[in-house]
C-alpha cells in the first residue's frame, strides 16, 4: 500500500473476492495470521492459564492457612487422589508441585503472554499504523509454538510423576535428581517442564523478532522515532530483553536436560549424595552455573512482566487526564536505560551463593542504578496526573491503583538490593511480598485497565461500568490483604517455602503481630480469625492472606461475567474513539478490520496532543490534519502557541 | 492487503524485513552459543585440583580425527562461499548456475555431517573408562555389554503405583518369558492369578491393575476420612499395592548400572522399587586396557593403587613408575635450564600424569615427551596398537565410575556433545532450508526473483553464522 490509488484498486478487489472468498471459522479464528486475532488468541488463552496458576495457588494457601484440616470439596477428584495424603490433606509434594507450576504458569504462561502477546500484538501495528506485523505467519507459529508448550505443561499434571516440584526455579542440582526413580525419564514432570520451555522460549524469540521488525519497519508515514506512543516504546524495549535474554535460559534448559536424559555433569558437583547414595554422575559440574544463566533470563523477565504494564497505564493515563504524557522523552530514554541495565543486574538473586564479595558489590551498584529510570517512569505518570481533569473510569482507576501498588513493590525492593538486609530477608515470604506486589496489583492491576480500554476497539461495546467497579475495589483492598501481611511475616522469618504454613518454626510463629483489641484484632475476631480478646499472632496472618485471596478469586467473577456478557450485550461505543484518544489505533474502523486502516494512515503529530490550546476539541489525533494549528515548520508542533 | 518492504527495502533503515529479522535472530543466535560457551569457560576455568576430573587435551582426546575435524572446517568454509556464488548467480539471473551452487552447499552440509556420525561413533561406541573406588582411572573398551549387571531372574515384585517397573526395559525382547502374576490388595482377599506371555500383555496386565489399586485406595481414604470425622479416630489406610511376577523359566535381566540401587547375589534392587530375585551371573566388567590415569591420587598414595590389584601386571606398574620418573626428570631440566623451580602445581600435575602401559610387548606407543611439559600436564598419553583383545576383569564393587566418552564422561564430553549437537542441528536446519530454495524456488524466481534472491540472502548470513560458530568450536574443542 505505497499509494493511496493502488489501495482504491485494492479495496475494489478486495470487495469482489468477498463472496467467493468465504474465510470457514478454523481459518478466521483458528488459524489466523492476522494480528487482531492472534492477539485476542493469546489473551484468551492466557487469561485461561492465569485462571489455572491461581487455583493452584488457592490450593497451597489452604495448606499454609490450615495444614491439619482436609482440602475442601477438592479431596474425591481422582487427579488429588494420588496426591493428597490419607486424610485428604495437602503434602509436602503436592505443594511444591503446585508452588512451582503456579510461579512458571503465571510468569510464562499467564502474564507476559497477556502483556506481550496479546497487548502488544493487538495495540502495537494499529498505533504505529501498519496493516499487520512484519511476519504474519510467524506471528502464528508463535501463538502455536506458546500454546504447545504451555499444553506440555499441563499434561505433565497427569503423569506418574506429577507436574515439576522444584520450584519455578529450577535450581539444580535438585531439579536434576527429583523423580529419577520414575522407568520413564522422559515423561516426568520436570523433564516435560523443560520441554515446555523450550517451545516457550522459540515462541517468545519469534515474537521478539517480529515485534521489532515490525517496529522498525512499518511504522506509517510520519511516524518517526519520537513520535511513537510510549506502549510502542516500551514493546520495543520489550522485544530486546526477550530477544536477548531468552537464550542463555534457553541454554540452561537444554544443559539441565542433559543432565537429567544423557547423565551429564553439567550442574552436578563432584561427589554429591542424593538420600545417602553416591550419586552416579562424572562430577565437575556447577550448580551456581545454572542459577547464572537462569538469572540472567529471569531479571531481564521482570522488565518483561512489567514495562507492558507501564506502557498500557502510560496510555490510559494522558487519555483520562486530557494531558500529555509528562517527560515522553525522558521517559523514553529511562526505558532505554532501564532494559540495558536490565541485564547487568540478575546476580542480585544470588548473594547468598558464595559469589564472593566483589561480584555481590557490582551487582548491589548497578541494582541502585536501575531503580533511577523505574523512578523516572513511575514519577513521570504521577506528574502526568498532577492539575488534570482526571475521568475516573474503570481502566483509569486500575491504572491509578498500579502506581503506588507498583511503588510498593519497587521501593520493598531496595532492601533486596543489598547483600547484607539480603541475608536475612532471602527466602522468606518477604521477597514474596515484594514480587507479588510488583506483578499482581502491579502488573495485572495494568492489564484489567488494558482489557478496559481496548474492549471498545476490540469488540465496538464498552464493558460495564457498575460491575468494573465492583471487580475494581475488592480486587485493591483483597490485593493489599494478601500481600501485606507477607511482608510482615518476612521480616519476621518466615521461609517461604514451608507447606504447613511456619508452623514448624514455634518461636517465629508464635511473635505477636497485634495486640488483643487493636484494630487490627477487632477485624480479625470479627473474620474469625482469632478469638475474643486474643492477640494477632504472625502465623494467624495467614488466615488473613488466605482468606483475602480466596476472597479476590471470588471479586473476580464480576470481571469475568463483564467480560463475556459486555461483548453481546454491552452498551455500544460511540464511534470508534468512544475514549477521544489521540493514538493511530483509535483512527481505525471499530473493530479493525484485516488490513487494519482504511486508506494510509499518516502521523502528522505526536502521540499525546490532549488540550492543545486553541484547539476545537481537548485531543489532536495524531492522524488528523488539523485545521485549526497548521504548522509549516515539524518544530512549531511540538510548542503550545 | 500486501505487507510493505518485504522484497524492496525501507529508505531509511535501508532494510527489507526478512533482513531485519535474520540479524535480530542472529543476535539471539549468539546469545545461545554465547550462554554455552561462557559454560565451557565457566566450567574450565572452576576446575578443582586433584578433586574434579581433570580437562583432556583436545588433540588427545581426537587422537586421529583432528584432521577430520579441520576437513569439517573446510568444508563449511567452501559451503560459505557456495552459498554467496548461488546468491550472485541469483542476481545475473542464472537459475542453473544457481542450482548448482547450492547443490554443492548442501552436498557440503551432507559431507559435514557424515564426518560428524564417524566422529561420534568412534566415542560411544569404542572408547571407554572406568574409574576406581580410589580415583584412579582406566582408559580402553569395555567388552560388549559387560557393563550390565548380568542377572538371571525368576521372580520379581514391583509396586502398582506410577510408571511401568524399570526391569522390564532390560529383559531383552527376544526372551519375554511366561509369566505367573499375582496380585492381592488385602490380606482377607483372594489372590488373582494372571497368566503373561508377551510384553504387550504384561503392560496390559499392569496398567488394568493400577486403575484398579487406585479405586480401591480412594475407596479405602473415603473410608477414613469418614470414619474420621464421624469418632475423631480411624483404622490407618492398609492396601498392598505390590504386585509379584514369577517367570515360569529364568529369565535373563542386563541391568543398567545407573538403574540400580545394590545387587546381591540373589536380587537386583531398581531404583523405582523394582526388586528381582534370582541368581546373579557375573557383574565383572571386561575390559581392555589402553592407558592408566592416575592425576587424581595423591602422589604417596599411587604405588598402592588398587589399580595395580585389578590390572595384576607387575611389568605394567614397574613402566608405569619408570616413565613417570622420566617425565619428572624431563620436567625438573625443563625448568633448571630456564632457572627456574617447578611450580608446585605443574609439578603435582605432571607427577600425577597418566602413562601408557605395554603389556610387555607391543611398542608402538605414542613418543610425546618431546613437547614442552607444560602442554602434557592435562594430557592423556595416546595409546597405541593393543592389537589382542587380552582382556583384564574388573569387579564392580572396585569401580566408582564408568562409561563410554559420550557426554556422561565428564564435563570436556558434555560440552562437546551438546555443542556439537546442536550446532550440527543448524547446519541440517539451514540445509533443509536451502535445499527447499533451490527444488522449490523456481516457481518464486519466475515470478519474483529478487524476492527469492533476498531469501538465499537471508538464508546464506544464517549459514554464514553457522560456519561461523563451527569456526570457534574447531579450536576450542579439537586444539586446547
Amino acid at each position: 500500500m505505497s499509494t493511496v490509488t493502488e489501495q482504491t484498486a485494492d479495496s475494489v478487489h478486495e470487495g469482489h473476492d468477498h463472496h467467493d472468498h468465504y474465510e470457514p471459522f478454523w481459518k478466521k479464528y483458528i488459524f489466523s495470521t492476522d494480528h487482531k486475532t492472534i492477539g485476542i488468541q493469546y489473551g484468551f488463552t492466557s487469561l485461561v492459564f492465569l485462571a489455572f496458576g491461581f487455583f493452584l495457588m488457592m490450593v497451597m494457601r489452604w495448606s499454609i492457612a490450615y495444614p491439619d484440616r482436609a482440602v475442601p470439596l477438592l479431596a474425591d477428584w481422582p487427579w488429588f487422589q494420588a496426591w493428597l495424603d490419607d486424610g485428604g490433606k495437602v503434602t509436602g509434594d503436592l505443594y511444591n508441585m503446585f508452588g512451582a507450576m503456579h510461579g512458571t504458569i503465571m510468569v510464562f504462561l499467564g502474564v507476559v503472554p497477556l502483556a506481550f502477546g496479546a497487548f502488544g500484538n493487538y495495540v502495537t501495528p494499529l498505533q504505529i499504523g501498519a496493516v499487520d506485523m512484519a511476519f504474519p505467519r510467524l506471528n502464528m507459529a508463535s501463538y502455536w509454538f506458546f500454546l504447545l508448550g504451555g499444553v506440555l505443561m499441563f499434561v505433565s499434571f497427569f503423569l506418574p510423576s506429577g507436574a515439576a516440584k522444584a520450584g519455578w526455579t529450577n535450581y539444580s542440582p535438585l531439579a536434576t535428581t527429583t523423580d529419577l526413580h520414575y522407568g520413564d525419564l522422559f515423561w516426568t514432570g520436570q523433564t516435560q517442564w523443560l520441554m515446555g520451555m523450550v517451545f516457550l522460549i522459540s515462541s517468545s524469540l519469534l515474537g521478539a523478532v517480529n515485534f521489532i521488525c515490525t517496529i522498525i519497519n512499518l511504522r506509517c508515514q510520519g511516524m518517526t522515532w519520537m513520535r511513537l506512543p510510549f506502549f510502542v516504546w516500551a514493546m520495543l524495549v520489550t522485544g530486546f530483553l526477550l530477544l536477548l535474554a531468552f537464550p542463555p535460559l534457553e541454554v540452561a534448559a537444554i544443559m539441565q536436560l542433559m543432565d537429567r536424559m544423557a547423565g551429564t555433569s553439567f550442574y552436578i558437583p563432584t561427589g554429591l549424595n542424593v538420600s545417602g547414595m553416591a550419586f552416579d554422575a562424572a562430577g565437575g559440574g556447577s550448580p551456581l552455573l545454572y542459577q547464572h544463566l537462569f538469572w540472567f533470563l529471569a531479571h531481564p523477565e521482570v522488565y518483561v512482566l512489567i514495562l507492558p504494564a507501564i506502557a498500557i497505564v502510560s496510555e490510559i493515563i494522558p487519555c483520562n487526564t486530557r494531558k500529555p504524557l509528562w517527560g515522553y522523552k525522558t521517559m523514553v530514554y529511562a526505558v532505554m536505560v532501564l532494559g540495558f541495565l536490565a541485564f547487568i543486574v540478575w546476580a542480585h538473586h544470588m548473594y547468598i551463593t558464595g559469589m564472593g564479595p566483589a561480584i555481590s558489590t557490582f551487582f548491589q551498584t548497578t541494582t541502585v542504578l536501575i531503580s533511577v529510570p523505574s523512578v523516572i517512569l513511575i514519577t513521570s505518570l504521577l506528574i502526568s496526573m498532577w492539575g488534570g481533569s482526571i475521568r475516573f473510569n474503570t481502566p483509569m482507576l486500575f491504572a491509578t491503583a498500579f502506581i503506588p501498588m507498583f511503588g510498593i513493590g519497587g521501593l520493598t525492593g531496595l532492601p533486596l538490593a543489598f547483600s547484607l538486609p539480603d541475608l536475612h530477608l532471602h527466602d522468606t515470604y518477604y521477597v514474596i511480598g515484594h514480587f507479588h506486589y510488583v506483578v499482581a496489583p502491579g502488573t495485572i492491576f495494568a492489564l484489567f485497565a488494558g482489557i478496559y480500554h481496548w474492549y471498545p476497539k476490540m469488540t465496538g461495546r464498552m464493558m460495564s461500568e457498575r460491575l468494573g467497579q465492583l471487580h475494581f475495589w475488592p480486587s485493591l483492598i483483597l490485593m493489599n490483604g494478601i500481600f501485606a501481611p507477607m511482608m510482615f511475616q518476612g521480616m519476621a522469618g518466615f521461609h517461604r517455602r514451608a507447606f504447613d504454613g511456619g508452623k514448624a518454626y514455634e518461636q517465629i510463629s508464635n511473635q505477636v503481630f497485634a495486640e488483643a483489641n487493636g484494630f487490627i484484632a477487632n477485624i480479625c475476631e470479627l473474620l474469625g480469625i482469632v478469638g475474643k480478646n486474643e492477640p494477632v499472632l504472625m502465623i494467624d496472618l495467614n488466615i488473613v492472606t488466605s482468606t483475602s485471596a480466596w476472597l479476590l478469586a471470588v471479586f473476580q467473577v464480576p470481571f469475568i461475567i463483564n467480560l463475556f456478557i459486555s461483548g453481546k450485550f454491552g452498551k455500544k461505543a460511540k464511534g470508534d474513539n468512544p475514549w477521544d484518544a489521540t493514538t493511530l489505533d483509535w483512527a481505525t474502523p471499530t473493530p479493525p478490520p484485516h488490513g487494519n486502516f482504511i486508506g494510509e494512515p499518516v502521523a502528522y503529530r505526536g502521540p499525546y496532543e490532549y488540550s492543545v490550546p486553541g484547539a476545537e476539541t481537548d485531543f489532536t489525533p495524531q492522524g488528523e490534519k488539523d485545521p485549526v494549528i497548521v504548522s509549516t515548520a515539524e518544530g512549531e508542533q511540538e510548542k503550545p502557541a | 492487503m500486501e505487507i510493505p518492504y518485504e522484497v524492496k527495502p525501507r529508505r531509511d533503515t535501508g532494510l527489507y524485513n526478512a533482513k531485519l529479522g535474520v540479524w535480530l535472530f542472529l543476535a539471539s543466535e549468539v546469545m545461545l552459543f554465547g550462554g554455552l560457551f561462557s559454560a565451557y569457560v565457566f566450567l574450565r576455568t572452576g576446575i578443582q585440583d586433584g578433586v574434579d576430573n581433570p580437562w583432556p587435551w583436545g588433540l588427545n582426546v581426537h587422537k586421529g580425527f583432528v584432521w577430520l575435524g579441520f576437513l569439517n572446517t573446510l568444508v563449511l568454509i567452501a559451503s560459505s562461499v557456495g552459498v554467496v556464488f548461488a546468491w550472485v548467480a541469483l542476481k545475473e539471473r542464472n537459475w542453473r548456475k544457481y542450482q548448482i551452487y547450492m547443490y554443492f552447499v548442501v552436498a557440503c552440509a551432507v559431507v559435514f555431517m557424515c564426518v560428524k556420525t564417524v566422529e561420534y561413533n568412534s566415542k560411544l561406541n569404542k572408547h571407554h573408562g572406568i574409574k576406581l573406588v580410589d580415583n584412579s582411572v582406566m582408559e580402553g573398551t569395555i567388552l560388549e555389554k559387560t557393563d550390565r549387571i548380568r542377572f538371571e531372574g525368576n521372580r520379581a515384585v514391583f509396586g502398582l503405583q506410577g510408571a511401568l517397573p524399570a526391569f522390564l526395559k532390560d529383559i531383552s525382547d527376544e526372551d519375554f518369558p511366561a509369566f505367573t502374576a499375582t496380585v492381592q490388595f488385602k490380606d482377607d482377599e483372594d489372590p488373582q492369578v494372571t497368566e503373561i506371555s508377551s510384553e504387550s500383555q504384561f503392560k496390559k496386565w499392569f496398567h488394568q491393575n493400577r486403575r484398579t489399586a487406585s479405586k480401591k485406595l480412594t475407596a479405602e481414604r473415603r473410608r477414613y476420612r469418614a470414619e474420621m470425622e464421624e469418632f475423631g479416630k480411624a483404622a490407618p489406610v492398609s492396601l498392598n499395592t505390590s504386585a509379584t511376577v514369577v517367570a515360569s523359566e529364568p529369565f535373563q535381566v542386563n541391568a543398567k548400572p545407573t538403574k540400580v540401587v545394590g545387587h546381591s547375589d540373589s536380587s537386583v534392587n531398581y531404583r523405582d522399587g523394582s526388586k528381582v530375585e534370582g541368581k546373579l551371573i557375573s557383574d565383572d566388567v571386561k575390559f581392555v586396557m589402553h592407558e592408566v590415569d592416575l592425576q587424581l591420587v595423591l602422589p604417596q598414595k599411587q604405588r598402592d593403587s588398587i589399580i595395580w590389584d585389578v590390572i595384576n601386571d607387575e611389568s605394567a606398574k614397574q613402566q608405569f613408575f619408570a616413565k613417570q620418573q622420566k617425565h619428572y626428570e624431563e620436567m625438573r631440566d625443563y625448568y633448571e635450564a630456564r632457572g627456574e623451580t617447578i611450580p608446585e602445581k605443574m609439578l603435582r600435575g605432571h607427577m600425577l600424569n597418566l602413562q601408557t602401559i605395554d603389556h610387555e610387548d607391543h611398542g608402538d606407543h605414542e613418543e610425546h615427551h618431546g613437547e614442552a611439559p607444560h602442554k602434557s600436564e592435562a594430557k592423556h598419553s595416546a595409546g597405541g596398537g593393543h592389537g589382542d583383545h587380552s582382556y583384564i576383569t574388573v569387579p564392580r564393587d572396585k569401580i566408582k565410575f564408568m562409561g563410554n566418552h559420550g557426554p556422561r564422561y565428564g564435563n570436556y564430553y558434555a560440552l562437546y556433545f551438546t555443542m556439537t549437537a546442536l550446532h550440527g542441528l543448524h547446519v541440517v536446519g539451514g540445509a533443509l532450508v536451502l535445499l527447499f530454495f533451490t527444488v522449490f524456488g523456481k516457481k518464486l524466481y519466475l515470478k519474483n526473483p529478487e524476492h527469492l534472491a533476498n531469501r538465499v540472502e537471508v538464508g546464506g548470513l544464517f549459514w554464514h553464522f553457522v560456519d561461523l560458530i563451527w569456526i570457534f568450536l574447531f579450536p576450542l574443542m579439537y586444539l586446547l
